[in-house]
């Protein structure tokens, strides 16, 4: 099964380098071998569920771990029809 | 009604406006003037409200220095932060427009909407 997951990691920082927690959440997605979409204003992972899943339980912590707190995550089964985030 | 009203009703029909009398002319209508005087008004569906956003993407587009997909990351979050301040995203399909423009989805959109 292809799932989709979206999440936003908060506080937004506006204004120059993105905040740690978005960081470290696209890092955790890359270390699990996924190739994950780095957008403005959220990231985005499509791949089996067997690797979506347990990389997003690692992506929770790992925001958590880094000054993130509140993600917002969505997961959509199959290439849902959202644009690329 | 007009002739003039017959002779382009086709025409309005395909863009999705209406033709009213020239006295009854609101802002936003367009009067065509036939010999000189006013016959009538047209009124484009929805036209004041997709224009507003369409001008307001392209009055900030000129400020940031690039088309809303070209901007570079801290520029399309500015850009967000931008328009919610002017009020871009009370009107219609808003969200959806520059979430496309963005190349992201309208899920993320109204996430950085609502956050706290």
């Amino acid at each position: 099964m292809i799932l989709r997951a979206e999440f936003t990691t908060e506080p937004f920082e506006g204004e120059g380098e993105p905040p740690a927690h978005a960081v470290a959440a696209r890092d955790c997605l890359r270390a699990a071998g996924l190739e994950p979409e780095f957008g403005p204003l959220g990231t985005s992972i499509t791949g089996d569920r067997e690797a979506v899943l347990p990389a997003l339980a690692a992506v929770l912590d790992t925001v958590l771990d880094n000054g993130g707190h509140r993600i917002t995550l969505q997961v959509s089964v199959g290439n849902a029809d959202e644009g690329q985030v | 009604m007009h002739p003039l009203a017959h002779a382009i009703a086709p025409l309005l029909e395909h863009i999705g406006g209406t033709a009213v009398p020239a006295d009854e002319c609101e802002p936003g209508d367009i009067v065509l003037h036939w010999e000189g005087a006013p016959a009538i008004a047209v009124r484009l569906p929805g036209e004041e409200l997709t224009s507003a956003l369409d001008r307001m993407i392209r009055t900030l587009e000129g400020e940031l220095g690039g088309r809303l997909p070209d901007l570079p990351r801290a520029d399309k979050q500015r850009a967000v932060r931008l328009l919610e301040e002017r009020g871009a995203f009370t009107l219609r399909k808003s969200v959806e427009t520059v979430a496309k423009a963005l190349g992201v989805s309208r899920f993320t959109v109204y996430n950085y909407l609502n956050r706290e």
